[in-house]
């Protein structure tokens, strides 16, 4: 066949449109019902290792053993240490829109008991990154307790405290 | 085969509808109540240095749990921080082959299968539909349903193939789940009753199909030396073949199921089986609407082609008969996707571990489980199971 | 080798024609382009192959069971066949799955077809747009209730692993630019890779931040298009070629679900998990000597300097500074990527295919302009992908 006849190539749209639904599990929905009806933070230890997983889980990942009703509560103090800034339009999971900005996503380390902690990726209220340091102390931010749904998205952001 | 390879221990949960109780466990949490028992019965932990189960094998399927890289979500409990975990995104009975061969080749010597799904979660006629090309199949709605329907309008057409013997399947396999305490629906039914449920593509009614459950199932496979210490009942994978038909259903017989055919002739041969019918002492088979049944004990060459309503007919079938089809009722009777093959060999090695209890084959030594995927059953899976080495 | 019970070998190797976007073939042609090319390499033809492994995720491409699909275009009908799915390193897994059929005597012959094929971007105004479908795609892998609302998409994870190299290590953008624009120099060396125009360490430089402090040229491309590989037992393996590369060793090492510690960074233990047991099982004490060519999957240039630390080809905290220095030029003591890595074409799935190809051909002395100028004994190649699977292949001329 010879350039001239080459057929035209046709692209078909194939969309679709998928809705699921995603069980938190137990453990999980336990920790999602603290935020949002006490505005706290309930992790879990494993008995044998003593990681702390936040969110909580049935098994430990490094040891295996079962977590069982080892809740230890975290926060609402933490530690940032690492962040980035999203330049780039992303989309919103939760609605399929495009987002055209967000705040500083941070990593941050929970206080945990005895020194221990757990980390958690989430906003910062900060935006200017001259003031976001490592090491630096921040507090989690609730949305009101009317407002909050048991989602993640219950924390607003974490704000810079002095201590 | 390089090595021999027992299975050691099988566990599954009880089939259940998890929308009635909003979905109160996730799929990790689902899966480990599977993975718990097998490792309570085996005192088995995971473990580097050749002393535990050296890899996991987790069974999902992406556009089923709604998720790619999916088995994110549940290898946790299998123990795959840091240490080997593949992902077989089909039936989990492939992945009961591929710990198979994992093992046969030297590389592990005891590796774990986790199967498990949501069925209730996810919105089946459009995942169905999602597995049809884009530019042909997918644009005429089709689903695994009517495209079913097209295979077993097909069938029974050409062999004179009756509703009603359609129907009976579903009778006899709910029947068989009474004994089963792993079943979800054990209802009596009359063929009557199956006829006259809701049509959803002729011919097949609402009681023909399988119902979507949730659930999972795991089973731990080991090389031959170390089988043997765990258990005193290890169960032998004597023989397995898979095989693919052709992709568009146009360029089938739909009344033929020539990938069936390969896969049960290439398991027998390599398990020794001449006569599947007196060889086999109980079949568990997979099942997602009524006429499967009949038309894959055809391919299975439990009888000629064409007869598989008269052997449904002769009892030959029916528990207490020369060859019983699936005793735990098999996914007529509640197995969700993903796990339906998978369970069918947890199934045959309870069968031959004798602790099938009340749907127990009486001195079962060799199993048959079969497993198949794809529309119009695209794709076959035949594993021949041993109670003896 | 010793556990292994047969000898495996690659016989065949093919890859298509990359591109920002493939129009002219559906999933199912530009999977058989691969094929063909392979089965010629090998010079063997598709009744010759007694199983296929689909490397597929369905759920990033829109079509369900997709390996049913590709059946016919594959060497697939009447053949058994298996299809995995773990993410970016998908292309390894199933090429371990094939070296594990042959070795166990289950088929003799295997071949692993991996294939990317989605919509393909759509021209430059809309790249943002067509980028964030497939950040957000691949958002999609992680945990729906926990990871997706903050998590955009891989490309984040990479900015936190160089935000914290940064932190630490005292490297300096100009030897992460270096690093760039070498696999920019090897790329268009590379027939098959997509993007093969240079790039200056000025132009990376001031690349725009697409995920502060992570530069637009500093992460891989959409590419589209498709890898195969044959695999076949020793005694196949040499009647079909004078010219096998075998399969030493294959590791595969998984990771806990949640990312977040990754971004600390904790967890690029998988990669050490997998590399350190690679090298244990090998007797290999100083990879960086041992080992002659590293094709690792590089999804963005921090991770080809960070995991070469994670990786122990070097110490923490060194690999910026033998990057700097040209250490793993294509002429340099340590070749890493002199096929311009993942970075200059990414298919995704087909992605760790290619690293596994790219070393056998590396082993085979058949890499053409992008060849390593040292004679290769060993290869490795690696494979990266969704929730921190790591695999690792040990390819080497000798028999093992």
């Amino acid at each position: 066949m010879t350039e001239e006849q080459q057929p035209e190539v046709l692209p078909i749209i194939a969309g679709v449109d998928f809705r699921f639904k995603y069980p938190a599990g137990v453990y999980m929905s336990k920790c999602l019902h603290e935020l949002k009806e006490n505005a706290k933070f309930l992790g879990i230890q494993c008995p044998k290792c003593k990681a702390i997983w936040w969110p909580p889980q049935v098994v430990c990942s490094y040891c295996h053993a079962e977590t069982g009703t080892n809740w230890v509560e975290l926060g609402p103090r933490g530690t940032v240490v690492n962040w980035v800034v999203v330049h780039i339009p992303s989309i919103d999971p939760r609605t399929g829109e495009l987002k055209t900005s967000q705040p500083p996503a941070a990593v941050i380390r929970l206080d945990g008991p005895e020194g221990g902690g757990a980390n958690w990726l989430h906003f910062l209220e900060e935006t200017d990154l001259e003031k976001i340091k490592k090491g630096m102390r921040v507090e989690a931010v609730f949305k009101p307790k009317e407002e909050r749904e048991g989602q993640a998205s219950d924390v607003l952001f974490f704000r810079t405290v002095e201590e | 085969m390089a090595r021999r390879v027992a299975i050691v221990a099988v566990a599954q949960t009880k089939y259940d509808d998890l929308s009635q109780t909003n979905w109160k466990y996730n799929w990790e949490e689902l899966l480990y109540q599977s993975v718990k028992p097998v490792l309570e019965e085996t005192s088995l932990t995971f473990a580097d240095d050749g002393t535990g189960i050296d890899a996991s094998i987790s069974c999902n399927d992406t556009i089923w749990m709604g998720s790619p890289f999916s088995a994110g979500k549940t290898d946790d409990v299998l123990g795959t921080h840091f240490r080997s975990g593949e992902k077989i995104d089909a039936d989990g009975a492939m992945g009961v082959t591929e710990a198979l061969w994992q093992i046969a080749s030297g590389d592990f010597d005891i590796v774990i299968v986790g199967g498990i799904n949501i069925d209730s979660a996810a919105p089946r006629n459009k995942v169905e539909n999602y597995c049809f090309d884009p530019f042909y199949q997918r644009l005429m709605g089709l689903d695994m349903t009517s495209a079913g329907a097209l295979q077993a309008q097909r069938y029974m057409y050409r062999y004179g193939i009756t509703r009603e013997q359609c129907a009976r399947v579903v009778v006899k396999s709910r029947r068989n789940a009474k004994n089963n305490p792993y079943a979800f629906a054990t209802e009596d039914l009359s063929a009557e009753d199956v006829l006259g449920s809701k049509m959803l593509a002729y011919p097949i009614t609402a009681l023909e199909i399988k119902p979507l459950v949730d659930g999972s199932c795991t089973m731990i496979l080991a090389e031959e030396e170390k089988a043997k210490r765990i258990t005193d009942k290890p169960i032998w994978i004597k023989g397995v073949k898979n095989c693919y038909d052709g992709y568009y259903l146009g360029d089938r017989d739909l009344s033929d199921c020539k990938s069936l055919e390969v896969a049960a002739q290439g398991a027998y041969q390599m398990a020794g089986i001449t006569d599947p019918r007196k060889e086999i002492d109980v079949a568990e088979i997979g099942v997602d609407f009524s006429y499967h049944e009949l038309l894959w004990c055809e391919g299975l060459g439990f009888c000629s082609r064409g007869e598989g309503g008269k052997l449904l007919d002769s009892g030959a079938t029916e528990m207490g008969g020369e060859t019983p089809v699936n005793p735990s009722g098999g996914a007529l009777a509640g197995c969700p996707h993903t796990v339906e093959g998978l369970a069918r060999i947890a199934e045959a090695v309870l069968q031959l571990q004798g602790e099938a209890g009340a749907r127990q084959v009486p001195q079962a030594k060799t199993a048959l489980a079969h497993a198949t995927l794809g529309a119009c059953g695209q794709w076959h899976q035949v594993m021949i199971l041993g109670k003896e080495i | 080798m010793a556990r292994f019970g047969r000898r495996v070998a690659v016989v065949g190797v093919g890859l298509s024609e990359c591109g920002r976007s493939r129009p002219d073939v559906n999933k199912v042609e530009l999977a058989n382009e691969s094929i063909r090319r392979c089965l010629d390499d090998a010079q063997l033809t598709m009744k010759d192959i007694d199983e296929t492994v689909v490397a597929d995720i369905d759920a990033l491409f829109g079509i369900g069971q997709s390996q049913m699909w590709l059946t016919d275009d594959i060497a697939g009908y009447l053949k058994p066949g298996v299809k995995v799915e773990t993410g970016g390193s998908i292309g390894g897994s199933a090429c371990h799955s094939a070296v594990h059929h042959v070795a166990a005597s289950a088929s003799d012959v295997v071949l692993v077809t991996a294939t990317s094929k989605g919509g393909g971007a759509r021209g430059p105004i809309e790249r943002f747009g067509a980028g964030a479908r497939a950040q957000a795609a691949m958002t999609a892998g992680f945990h729906p209730i926990w990871d997706r609302w903050v998590f955009v998409g891989p490309l984040m994870l990479f900015a936190f692993m160089a935000n914290d190299y940064l932190m630490w290590s005292g490297c300096t953008r100009e030897a992460i630019a270096k690093c760039r624009v070498k696999a920019a120099q090897n790329a268009m060396k590379n027939p098959y890779a997509h993007l093969k125009r240079e790039v200056t360490v000025e132009q990376v430089l001031n690349s725009p931040f697409v995920i502060w402090p992570l530069r637009l040229l500093e992460f891989c491309p959409m590419t589209q298009g498709s890898a195969a590989m044959i695999f076949a037992s020793e005694e196949k393996a040499k009647k079909i070629t004078d010219k096998p590369v075998w399969v030493e060793d294959i590791v595969t090492a998984h990771s806990k679900q949640y990312w977040t510690d990754a971004m600390v960074p904790v967890d690029w233990g998988s990669q050490e998990a997998g590399a350190v047991a690679l090298w244990k099982r090998n007797g290999i004490t100083n990879p960086w000597k041992e080992i002659d060519v590293f094709e690792m999957y590089d999804p963005s240039t921090w991770a080809e300097v960070i995991w070469m630390e994670w990786m122990h080809l070097c110490g923490k905290g060194e690999a910026w500074k033998l990057v700097d220095r040209g250490a793993t030029e294509i002429n340099g003591e340590f070749p890493l990527n002199p096929s311009g890595g993942v970075v200059s074409t990414n298919p995704g799935v087909p992605s760790t295919t290619i690293r596994y190809i790219e070393a056998a051909l590396q082993v085979r002395g058949d890499a053409g302009e992008h060849q390593v100028p040292r004679e290769v004994r060993r290869a490795v190649g690696h494979g990266f992908g969704g929730t921190n699977w790591n695999t690792y292949m040990l390819l080497s001329k000798d028999m093992p």
